[in-house]
């Protein structure tokens, strides 16, 4: 119970770090009307030189664009944003769980908790150098690659500029000290300092991921510029806070604690399977247990803000939406749900695997086989797509480009109804997972268990019915019918885990959790986790920034490069497997120095002082 | 209370929420325009 307190302790905690995070674009908000007042006085020619020159984003010509005969600078460009982002992604979301884990080690006492977030923050420390090495390159490569279109954009975004690298310089430093600073500041009133550090350099994390947030989605969604991309804003928060803004921060937000917690995972495991003494395997059991619950908790929520990024992709210019979801990036939408299911399959073996070691489990095994059958028909919903590619003759046989039968299920009401059906039924085997050593000793139980059942039913009904209801409605209506589906399965998680917390009132146990005592093969899905979150992020990142098409600046700066063209998805999705090989085998590289940092050479008998220095050093 | 009537009971209060968590969607998107009309052409 106490645990739970300091988790939700820790949850506000995160919220309050939100909003300070945020702080300095509303310090920015709050300096907008001196700024206006001060154009708005009588000589207007002296208001805007005291708001800097007048500038317009320059016409390019393709000549503007300095070209290496080494490799493609596009994919160039492409491939070293999309490594700095993993990175990132990884460097900005593992400091935030690192924090609640080492909050829960101290509400609890337990000492396990203080141990697993000091190894996760471990590996990270070799992350944290290979992000910021990777966005040098792409600094390097926008510089020369892409000169015009850099000096602009980073002109007329110059104080968040400024903001970014004093964030990035905050980020080192808190790192560094929240490291480092580990075992000196470990107990009592000092834990509490430790802490401190780690809010603050989760604070300089966030604002770094909104800055670059802000410049990312201006240039999908630009406002405070005229056509001739000359500054009209009176102040940067205009410019900051765009349409998409608040919808890709959400987004991101989110993704990257899933990313995170799928990356410590696939670490675990590889832990768990090279470890060799039982302890060792039990605690890295443990931890890929806790890391796979923090992916799976940010991936139940994670296709509610991706539908909203897209609401507002669809709100901000319908032309966008249905080039992303109607148009050539369809498929990859496709590629993007075998993705996710393989995501979600993963998880649910995962966790049916780990129902093995659990003493009191076994009661639940029978219900594996409808979830899973019910997860994988979903999967196939998702999957299937709206048109085909055929040929003639195969036309001919089906009637048409859509198929009689499997036509209906390519547009949206069946893709909603199927993706909230999976996530509904992963988090049953995470509830089951959750109650599987529990003995309910409340007198109440079985009424409990038997409401549970009944609202979990009813709810997937009216998922299902409000899917149905989409088929027969325009569109508009269509669209949001999914906002009772949503609501519906967000109504069964809060509501089972509170009556369900509230039936574990004074449980006994029915027997230890084994850990340790994990088929290596459950380890696989850890590491099939991993991949397919990066992959999904290389391919879904590439749609969001292929959408400004021919534009650097969404209709108002052009990219007159010889590149500026959508290439076709194959060549896309092998540019983004490459960025996700590169990065996976740094990442291998990460998990490698970890590793060597724990192992000692023997010292070698006869060499002068070479005991007496080991001594010293780790005794 | 028997088992039946705990079912009974169960369904039912779960219909009444999800009916009434639907309505209201429905009607704060749609407003005065949904009216009795659950299926607008």
């Amino acid at each position: 119970m106490r645990r739970k307190k300091y988790a939700i302790g820790m949850l506000v905690f995160l919220m309050v770090l939100q909003l300070l995070s945020l702080s300095t674009a509303i310090v920015a908000a709050a300096e907008a009307p001196k700024e206006g007042a001060a154009q708005e006085a009588p000589k207007e020619g002296a208001a805007k030189e005291e708001a800097g020159p007048v500038f317009e984003a320059p016409k390019l010509k393709p000549g503007d664009y300095p070209q290496t005969s080494w490799f493609n600078s596009r994919e160039a460009v492409w491939v070293a944003s999309q490594v700095h982002l993993f990175f990132g992604a990884f460097v900005l979301a593992v400091p935030i769980f690192v924090l609640v884990i080492e909050g829960i080690g101290v509400g609890t006492k337990d000492e396990r908790y203080d141990h697993m977030s000091h190894e996760i923050m471990k590996v990270t420390m070799t992350a944290f150098s290979l992000t910021a090495l990777s966005g040098g390159v792409l600094t390097i490569f926008l510089l020369l690659f892409y000169p015009d279109f850099f000096k602009y954009l980073v002109r007329l975004f110059q104080p968040t500029v400024i903001i970014y690298a004093f964030a990035f310089l905050g980020e080192a430093v808190f790192t560094y000290t929240y490291y480092y600073s580990w075992d000196a500041l470990r107990y009592g009133t000092k834990k509490w300092i430790h802490l401190t550090l780690g809010l603050f350099l989760n604070t300089f994390g966030l604002t770094i991921l909104f800055i670059a947030d802000a410049w990312t989605t201006f240039m999908m969604s630009p406002v405070g510029i005229n056509a001739d991309g000359a500054r009209t804003a009176e102040s940067i928060w205009e410019l900051i806070h765009n349409p998409l803004w608040n919808a890709l921060n959400l987004h991101r937000f989110i993704a990257n604690l899933a990313y995170g917690g799928a990356i410590v995972g696939a670490y675990a495991a590889y832990k768990f399977i090279s470890s060799e003494r039982e302890e060792d395997k039990a605690h890295y059991d443990w931890m890929g247990y806790t890391s796979n619950f923090i992916a799976i908790s940010a991936l139940l929520p994670l296709p509610f803000a991706g539908y909203i990024l897209m609401a507002e992709v669809y709100a901000y210019s319908q032309q966008m939406g249905i080039t992303a979801m109607g148009g050539i990036m369809a498929w990859l939408f496709i590629v993007q749900a075998v993705l996710i299911g393989a995501v979600f399959l993963g998880a649910n073996y995962y966790l049916w695997c780990g129902m093995g070691k659990i003493s009191g489990a076994e009661r639940y095994t029978p219900y594996i086989k409808l979830i899973a059958t019910v997860i994988i028909c979903a999967f196939l919903v998702w999957l299937t797509p709206h048109t085909i590619v055929m040929t003639g003759k195969e036309m001919k046989i089906i009637g048409g480009s859509h198929s009689p039968l499997l036509g209906p299920l390519g547009i949206m009401p069946a893709k909603n109804t199927a993706a909230n059906t999976m996530i509904l039924f992963t988090f049953l085997s995470f509830f089951l997972y959750r109650r599987g050593n529990k003995g309910l000793t409340v007198p109440w139980a079985g009424t409990g268990t038997t409401f549970m059942s009944a609202f979990f039913a009813v709810a997937w009904l009216n998922i299902i019915a409000c899917g149905l209801y989409g088929y027969l409605v325009p569109t508009a209506f269509k669209v949001r019918s999914s906002v009772p589906q949503v609501l519906s399965t967000l109504s069964v998680i809060v509501v089972l885990l509170i009556v369900d917390g509230l039936m574990q009132k004074n449980s006994k146990s029915l027997g230890p959790i084994k850990w340790g005592k994990m088929s290596p093969r459950s380890q696989y899905a850890l590491f099939l986790l991993a991949i397919s979150f990066t992959w999904l992020m290389a391919l879904m990142g590439y749609i969001r920034s292929a959408l400004r098409q021919h534009w650097h600046i969404y209709t108002v700066m052009r990219d007159a490069s010889p590149d500026a063209f959508t290439p076709t998805i194959g060549h896309a999705v092998i540019v983004a497997t490459t960025a996700t090989v590169i990065f996976m085998g740094l990442v291998i590289f990460c998990f490698w120095i970890a590793h060597i940092s724990t192992m000692k050479q023997a010292p070698i008998p006869g060499i002068a002082g070479a005991s007496e220095s080991h001594g010293r050093k780790h005794g | 209370m028997g088992k039946l009537t705990v079912w009974i009971t169960a369904i039912a209060g779960s219909i009444v929420y999800f009916y009434l968590l639907d309505l209201l969607v429905m009607k704060a998107f749609f407003g005065d325009t949904l009216g009795l009309n659950l299926f607008p052409k």
